[in-house]
């Protein structure tokens, strides 16, 4: 069942929202505050999680707060990779929760936090433990980013490379999981009251897979996405069913982003779109396709099986 | 006392050698070969290796072979940092030394490893004794990069920050000990790893940090050291002074010694990664140096200074 829709994936980060177009996030405030009203409507009680700030930065919440995006959203969420990009050290994570907690009374959660094994394979299962001391019983929700490593002929297509020079190719490993199917040391360590960030491609031949890696770890909590671009696919409604009854068995969070290319006011996936309103009659379509009670105890009796 | 001479530094990456301004690295060859030649001359009993390669390329250095770079080395060198910036696995270490001794067909010095401690102390420590476990016993000579943090005052000037986005900050953190002063979790495994394992340490023209080093040198068994002259800076007021106590705090140790960065009067394009515009010079700066600091009889006489610990 989805247990959370999370609005927009890392707002104040140029590989998912262009604030060069929007320098005061005032675009995304309103179309974030629209899509949160949207889901509200469509399922009461459903909670609304903002996307994921990364960097972890307190004064984006607070301008976000001027805008009177705050009141709309549930709760808040924080990225962060202190081993492989981040300017702050992996035993900062309760301090950088901190900082967040002192600019907003809402609950955080940590929706992506990992380590690359580009280098070795110990480094990821040192950060793992460590990071499970932090952060388990510090906030409500921690997902491991990521149980798949991303396929060496992907590109990592919302990562810009040439700004991250030689840490761009540190992205195709963060997964537990080798891009060829075997698993790698930190699966031993893996504690399942994390759970675990995955995308999925359009159409990802890794779907069926990955649902059977995360029910042999006992993952209960999965964040995943429906890209906004991809939903004006041909055969996406087809697609994202699939997905999203693979994935009913688990508590979902259910991240919407990227503009459609014809919808922004540039052709770009990060461009704010032309018609604000656009992003929560989509938020509003996904909620009551996936998300409306009748289709959950549906998806739970298929789970019971 | 000097054991090794090393010819320029990581002559395959841009931030030393222009190889846009030698794209065949016939410059560079000719250089280092006349350089050794020189060296040898000054002094044959030094050992004269050629600077480490970073990338770790065996085409490469079969090309610097074929071209003759090579003739008058005993050793050849890599650099790697593998957890930072390569992109090939820590475990792989013994194969990267493989290649090289397959390519240059001399032995393989390792004369830069280390793990920034960037995002966690223990990922360094973990890396230093890997490091350690992979390379001890099967390279001649490993340096660990490095003693000191780079003071983040100081731009790391020989690399390119915008081509390295967010992993030009590893460059900060290399150190065993931090810029305060306070030793970082991997400083305690030193010990147990010297005097097999040498250090990597470049001194800034009139570095204060320079007794700190020696003195922390001294209390963790540091035998074998790589440190560098600047022959840009030996044009610069003050250089020999300079240059005469840098030698000395280091003539306790088993140093290698490498000459690199062309000065800016000398070469084709005025930065110290072009070549210079007459070769010879190159070879001339490192016999001075050779000259003044490792003259056979100031060998014998550090020797007896340096007592049993060398002996050993």
């Amino acid at each position: 069942m989805i247990e959370a829709i999370k609005l927009w994936n890392e707002p104040n980060n140029l590989s998912h929202w262009d604030f060069e177009m929007d320098p005061e996030w005032r675009e995304f405030s309103a179309m974030a505050a629209l899509a949160a009203d949207a889901v509200h409507r469509a399922a009461p009680g459903l909670p609304v999680v903002l996307g994921g700030l990364s960097p972890i930065d307190p004064s984006f919440l607070r301008k976000l707060e001027s805008h009177g995006l705050m009141d709309r959203v549930d709760m808040v969420a924080v990225h962060g990779f202190p081993l492989d990009w981040n300017h702050w050290r992996l035993n900062e994570w309760p301090d950088k929760i901190g900082e967040i907690r002192a600019v907003t009374e809402k609950p955080i959660w940590v929706t992506e936090v990992g380590a690359s094994t580009f280098g070795a394979d110990e480094v990821q299962t040192f950060a793992l433990r460590r990071t499970q001391e932090m952060l388990l019983g510090e906030v409500e929700r921690v997902f491991w980013y990521s149980l798949l490593d991303l396929p060496p002929t992907w590109t990592a297509t919302t990562r810009h490379k040439e700004s991250d020079g030689s840490s761009y190719y540190r992205h195709f490993y963060l997964g537990l999981i080798r891009a060829d199917g075997t698993p790698k040391p930190a699966l031993d360590c893996f504690d399942p009251a994390m759970g675990i960030c995955q995308w999925f491609h359009f159409e990802d031949p890794r779907l069926d897979m990955a649902v059977e890696w995360l029910n042999r770890l006992g993952v209960r909590k999965v964040r995943t996405g429906i890209s906004w671009a991809d939903w004006h696919r041909p055969n996406a409604a087809e697609w994202f069913d699939r997905q999203m009854a693979a994935l009913a068995p688990f508590d979902v969070t259910v991240t919407l982003c990227f503009t459609p290319p014809s919808r922004g006011r540039r052709p770009h996936h990060t461009s704010p779109p032309l018609v604000p309103e656009e992003f929560a009659w989509f938020a509003e379509e996904i909620v009551n396709r996936y998300a409306r009670p009748a289709r959950t105890e549906v998806n739970q009796t298929r789970a019971a099986k | 006392m000097i054991e090794a001479v090393m010819f320029w530094n990581e002559p395959n990456n841009r931030s030393h050698w222009d190889f846009d301004a030698d794209p065949e690295w016939r410059l560079f060859a000719q250089m280092v070969a006349q350089a050794a030649r020189r060296v040898k001359e000054e002094n044959p009993s030094i050992r004269r290796v050629l600077g480490g390669i970073s990338p770790v390329d065996p085409v490469f250095m079969a090309h610097l072979r074929n071209l003759g770079a090579l003739d008058d080395m005993d050793a050849v060198a890599i650099h790697g940092f593998p957890i930072d910036w390569n992109h090939w696995p820590l475990d792989e270490w013994p194969e990267r030394v493989r290649e090289i001794e397959e390519a240059a067909e001399r032995p393989v010095w390792v004369s830069e490893v280390g793990v920034s401690s960037f995002g966690a102390e223990q990922v360094q420590e973990f890396g230093l004794r890997r490091t350690a476990e992979l390379l001890l016993g099967r390279v001649e000579r490993i340096h660990w990069y490095s003693l000191f943090d780079l003071p983040k005052s100081w731009p790391a000037t020989s690399k390119n920050p915008e081509a390295e986005g967010s992993a030009y900050y590893r460059h900060f953190y290399m150190g065993l000990i931090r810029e305060d002063g306070t030793p970082k979790r991997a400083l305690r495994l030193l010990s147990e790893l010297t005097p097999e394992l040498g250090l990597c340490q470049w001194f800034h023209f009139e570095d204060p940090r320079l007794e700190a080093a020696a003195d922390w040198m001294e209390n963790f068994g540091v035998r074998r050291l790589r440190t560098g002259l600047s022959w840009a800076d030996s044009l610069r007021p003050g250089a020999l002074e300079w240059f005469d106590r840098q030698m000395e705090a280091v003539a306790p140790y088993n140093t290698t010694v490498t000459f690199g960065y062309t000065p800016e009067s000398l070469g084709v394009l005025p930065y110290h990664t072009s070549p210079p515009r007459d070769l010879s010079d190159y070879a001339e700066f490192c016999a001075a140096m050779v000259r003044r600091y490792a003259r056979p009889a100031a060998v014998a006489s550090v020797r007896e200074y340096a007592g049993p610990a060398v002996a050993a």
